[in-house]
């Protein structure tokens, strides 16, 4: 559904991302795992259109959108979510949302109703009339993601979405995002929430030093010595540069 | 040839230099502090007027008053607002800073007016009067001379100072990364202090020497200050060097323009178009991806009023009004009547800057199009075509405008729009073609087909309504759906990409909305008082508004009511207190300041509580620099 | 207030912990990441603080360096109590922290940031340089040149050079070895080892565990904004594995 081909960028002479391929399946939730600095939210903002890649290709569901700006590509079905939270603080939640709604035409009652529905999805109903300003951080990310899905999205990225959630509240997450996928959607997760990403993702990639050094299940990424290289450091092999 | 050396000498050691004074002390207090400070011309002024003082007064000896002037008082008064006002603002929104400033300006010209009476006359006399050189056939004064020597001296001193001294590698250290200098030991907010002397005193440099080529007046020193901005814009308000060949290129422009072009009538004031026409020339080529100043601050919006309510008190309100037209006593509704109609003009900025996040110094320029128009086609009778042709002028001028500032963001639109007010006022306000020989244009109220309002008393109840449908009809327009899209734009860019929201259309819709509103505001204000000059619509009155609709919580249109009725009721305060001169803008002046304490204003619904709970939020809130967002992840700038 | 008077304090002569936190809780707006955290770090000592991301490591070295004031509890740094003062004032008094990803200027040139360690007091421009330029002569080439453009692992020579050169009373290092490569990350540690042995305390906050934990003297674990596990790194170190990568027996996997 979405592909990543052999995208590279750099900043300044420093590459963040090294002919990095990914690939994301309809069904499925893809992880995208490596320690700080690896260069995943770079990829975030190339899939989606903010930073232009040096060399390679975005496909989505076959279509070459390399060139596309973000407007385009969310019009073809890709949604993301952001690390550093980007919610309407002025807008109450439910707005929020309507704001996602009447964009893709619903109008009225029939919006409203659209969009309590999706608040009770992400578990929001009870602050919908909320100024989103004031929510806790993890209510802020649910708040993205229930934005994010009022688009009808077919590919969705997640930044970080459980990062402020309490232990439950993550689990509550872990379980949407498999039913999301279970509804057709193809999920990509950016979580440091280990626990999370081993249990909801079928297929996780790991970014280390702007290059995937290894992809598989979760149990063969987690025991995979590249990838307790680069995330516990030591003197195994990591990436050589 | 001789004509183009004589302009060459007078471009450079006349205004160039002295632009590249006023220019470099704003980029020094703009990196320092992040503040833009539109009160560097006041500023300036202030000090040419002090050395006046000191100098022609005191008969202090020219040397020691320009000493203590430059060196002493200059720095401590700098140095003293950056600590009492601008530090609190550090994290406050773009239109809280700007109305600050703005503030400082209004204040510096009002306290100059009032020590200074501007209707006598006086000159400062030109350093080593009579003194000249001749320098291949160009004659050379020594006080020009002394205005070369004086900028290159400032330029080399403040390179020397910001790469050979401790404290300048520390000041240029917090403009890198404030808090890993707070890390080393060196004290952040001393720099920003150290900052806002130093430009305070180059102002005051600059103010004094141009003083003697110009009348030591208020306005003049004040607006010739201005033209710094120009060319503080050239080195993006962050080089030094680009920003001294910046004031040389515009003063060049400017003596060649005065000197070559024809007087011609669309350009009766040369002298304030170019330095305009180049400040706006240089924020749109400007690259914005860099230039983008994009902060995150959180602003806390206030209650959203339902529809009833708005219904209820507006009637209400109407209630009153009608209560008021049949009671007041006849004199009160000169002053009564524009302030309403400024009350209107003022929604304009409720929509624009309230609503849509874009800062606006240019909505008197469209009150005065449509004061213009309603006059040309309303003709004697006040036809309704008038106010047709004023709201579609405003409107179409209005999206002319929007199309480039489209692009343009924070400061950098403010700036644009500044410079289009200004230009307005030189080429068309001041213009004899039209305004007439007299500069006054009579404006018809409106004629109504069922009622009329032509009476004083009738006209105020007519223009309260009026006032009352646009505040409903904007806060309607807050709860719909182009509302919510509206805020959200304002809020997040970047979201509403990935949501795929055009963001252009609605950006243009609101500015030429804005801009209608403020044509009608504009011809009703004309009606009321049934003629409009030039002076009715300046430029410095725009920052007026925008200030006082600031200061009144410019997201609220109770707020607008109330900051109308003020602003017109200022007038009466001045017609009728002699002293101080301009009391008026001197009581707005320290109201605003204090008011900005409280960018919402105080129909905003924020209360004693709910602000000191956000101060203790503050102490703990992670800090928003961009410095610490790694390249990928600047979407806000990159995305506007 | 001195250590001395403190009830909790250590009543032996020696002393008292080059840092020491008391029940420090802190929040972001409403949210509070840090609970109840206390820890101590000796002189001489190299404490790494380890955990996942989001833990609160981070944050902990924000309230130990001023930069964010805890809602609750203390901050003793040799024994005084410094909780809210400035970090520019803490900088002053001895406490060099180098935060995460950034601990140089980079539009500054070397020789001007080295300028900026001298803030520090009671330092000379001359003796920040005679220090830095001996132990890495590579800086002392490239003296002019702005430290932006400096490679990852200069940068942090050149941020390492003030804990070199001012010779704090505590060191607190966030991240050193974010980007760089493993070649070079080993290289920084064996510097941090080699400024431990002349004696100062040192704080690091490292996601590296493996690498972290063979210098370090003492190590902590935090998740959730708690301490979880304190103590020596052979007692730490087959916990961190799990930490970091989860464990997926929940699941009831039978890969472990």
């Amino acid at each position: 559904m979405l592909r990543v081909d052999e995208v590279s960028v750099s900043f300044g002479g420093l590459k963040a991302l090294d002919a990095v391929d990914i690939d994301v399946d309809t069904g499925q939730v893809t992880g995208l795992i490596g320690p700080n600095g690896a260069g995943k939210t770079t990829l975030f903002n190339v899939i989606t259109g903010f930073q232009r890649p040096d060399n390679g290709e975005v496909l989505v569901d076959g279509r070459d959108v390399t060139h596309a700006g973000p407007k385009k590509r969310a019009r073809l079905g890709l949604g993301r979510t952001f690390q550093r939270l980007e919610i309407f603080g002025s807008l109450t939640v439910l707005d929020n949302v309507l704001v996602a709604l009447e964009n893709g035409g619903l109008r009225g009652r029939h919006a409203r109703e659209a969009g309590i529905d999706l608040l009770r999805r992400v578990g929001l109903e009870r602050s919908a009339l909320t100024q989103a300003d004031v929510l806790p951080t993890g209510m802020a990310r649910l708040l993205e993601l229930a934005r994010a899905l009022a688009c009808r999205p077919r590919v969705i990225l997640l930044d970080e979405p459980s990062s402020g959630l309490d232990g439950t509240e993550s689990a509550q997450l872990g379980r949407l995002l498999v039913d999301l996928a279970g509804e057709g959607m193809a999920v990509l997760l950016v979580e440091h929430d280990m626990d999370l990403v081993m249990r909801v993702c079928t297929r996780i990639h790991v970014l280390d030093f702007g290059r995937i050094i290894s992809v598989g299940a979760p149990a063969e990424v987690r025991t995979d010595p590249a990838v307790q290289a680069a995330y516990l450091g030591g003197a195994s092999t990591g990436a050589e540069r | 040839m001789s004509q183009f050396l004589a302009l060459t000498v007078a471009g450079i050691a006349t205004y160039g230099c002295v632009y590249a004074l006023t220019a470099m002390g704003l980029v020094v207090t703009y990196t320092t502090s992040g503040i833009f400070n539109f009160a560097q011309g006041a500023i300036g002024m202030i000090g040419a007027f002090l050395y006046w003082e000191l100098s022609q007064v005191h008969g202090w000896p020219s040397w020691a008053a320009f000493t203590v002037v430059v060196l002493f008082v200059m720095p401590l008064l700098g140095a003293g607002l950056e600590r009492i006002l601008l530090r609190r603002l550090e994290h406050a929104g773009l239109e809280a800073q700007l109305t600050v400033t703005i503030a400082l300006l209004l204040l510096g010209i009002a306290v100059a007016t009032a020590i200074w009476n501007p209707s006598t006359a006086r000159t400062v006399p030109p350093f080593f009067a009579g003194h000249q050189v001749s320098i291949g056939g160009v004659v050379l004064t020594w006080h020009q001379l002394i205005i070369v020597g004086a900028s290159a001296a400032a330029a080399v001193v403040l390179r020397l100072f910001f790469y050979r001294t401790r404290p300048g590698i520390a000041t240029r250290a917090v403009v890198d990364d404030r808090e890993l200098t707070a890390l080393t030991g060196a004290a952040p907010a001393r720099y920003a202090e150290l900052g806002w002397a130093m430009g305070c005193s180059l102002s005051a440099v600059a103010g004094i020497l141009i003083a003697s080529q110009i009348n030591l007046d208020i306005n003049n020193l004040t607006l010739l200050v201005v033209n710094g901005y120009a060319a503080a814009m050239v080195g993006r308000l962050r080089s030094l060097p680009l920003t001294f060949v910046g004031a040389i290129v515009l003063g060049l422009l400017q003596s060649y323009g005065v000197g070559y072009l024809p007087i011609s009538v669309l350009w009766s004031d040369l002298e304030q178009v170019i330095p305009m026409l180049f400040l706006l020339v240089v924020i749109l080529v400007l690259p914005q991806s860099r230039a983008s100043l994009a902060r995150r601050v959180r602003v806390r919006a206030p209650r959203v009023v339902g529809r009833r309510e708005s219904l209820v008190r507006g009637t209400a309100f109407i209630g009153i009004a009608v209560v008021l037209a049949f009671t007041l006593n006849a004199a009160s509704f000169s002053y009564a009547n524009r302030g309403i109609a400024l009350a209107i003009i003022m929604l304009s900025l409720t929509l624009l800057t309230g609503y849509g996040g874009q800062v606006s110094l240019c909505q008197l320029s469209f009150a005065g199009l449509g004061a213009f128009a309603m006059s040309k086609v309303g003709g004697t009778g006040g036809s309704l075509l008038g106010i047709l042709a004023a709201v579609g002028l405003s409107a179409a001028v209005g999206a002319v405008v929007a199309l480039p500032a489209l692009r343009l963001r924070g400061l950098y639109l403010a700036l644009a729009t500044l410079a289009f007010a200004q230009g307005m006022d030189a080429a068309f306000f001041n213009n004899i073609d039209v305004f007439g020989v007299s500069l006054s244009l009579s404006v018809a109220r409106p004629h109504l087909p069922l009622v009329s309002v032509t009476s004083d008393r009738r006209y105020f109840a007519f223009l309260c309504i009026v006032f009352t449908a646009i505040a409903i009809g904007l806060l309607a327009l807050r709860r719909s759906r182009f509302g919510r899209r509206m805020l959200a734009i304002t809020d997040s860019p970047s979201a509403c990409l990935t949501l795929g929201v055009d963001m252009t259309r609605s950006k243009l819709a609101i500015f030429t909305l804005s801009a209608a509103i403020a044509g009608l505001g504009g011809a009703l204000y004309g009606g009321a008082q049934s003629a409009v000059s030039p002076n009715d619509f300046p430029f410095i009155l725009s920052l007026t508004l925008l200030l006082l609709a600031v200061a009144w919580g410019i997201r609220t249109t109770t707020g607008m009511l109330v900051g109308g009725v003020v602003f017109s009721l200022g007038s009466l305060l001045d017609a009728h207190l002699t002293h101080p001169r301009d009391a008026f803008a001197l009581l707005v002046g320290v109201a605003a300041i204090g008011v900005s304490q409280n960018p919402e204003g105080p129909f905003g619904g924020r209360t004693v509580m709910r602000m000191w709970r956000d101060r203790a939020g503050r102490a703990g809130s992670p800090p928003s620099t961009s410095a610490e967002v790694p390249p990928g992840e600047r979407l806000t700038s990159a995305a506007g | 207030m001195t250590a001395a008077t403190e009830p909790g304090a250590d009543r032996v002569v020696e002393a008292p912990p080059a840092l020491r936190l008391i029940g420090i809780r802190a929040a972001y707006e409403r949210v509070e990441v840090l609970h109840d955290v206390e820890l101590s770090v000796r002189a001489g000592q190299v404490f790494a603080l380890l955990g996942p991301n989001g833990a609160g490591k981070s944050t902990t070295l924000r309230v130990v360096s001023g930069r964010m004031r805890p809602t609750a509890g203390r901050v003793l740094v040799a024994g005084n109590d410094v909780t809210g003062t400035s970090p520019e004032k803490l900088a002053r008094q001895g406490v060099c922290s180098v935060p995460e990803g950034r601990g140089v200027f980079p539009n500054l040139t070397v020789a001007e940031n080295l300028r900026m360690w001298t803030y520090r007091g009671g330092l000379r421009r001359s003796d920040v340089e005679e220090v830095t330029y001996a132990r890495f002569p590579r800086l002392a080439d490239r003296r002019r040149q702005l430290a932006g453009t400096l490679s990852g692992g200069e940068q942090q020579m050149l941020a390492m050079s003030r804990a070199l050169s001012t010779k704090p009373t505590l060191l607190l290092l966030d991240e050193i070895s974010m980007g760089l490569a493993p070649l070079i990350v080993a290289e920084l540690y064996e510097l941090v080892a080699s400024i431990a042995a002349e004696g100062f305390a040192i704080l690091v906050v490292e996601q590296f565990a493996h690498t972290a934990l063979q210098v370090a003297d003492r190590a902590a674990v935090m998740t959730q904004g708690r301490i979880d596990m304190e103590g020596t790194p052979a007692e730490i170190g087959p916990a961190v594995g799990d930490l970091y990568l989860g464990s997926i027996r929940a699941e009831g996997s039978t890969t472990e």
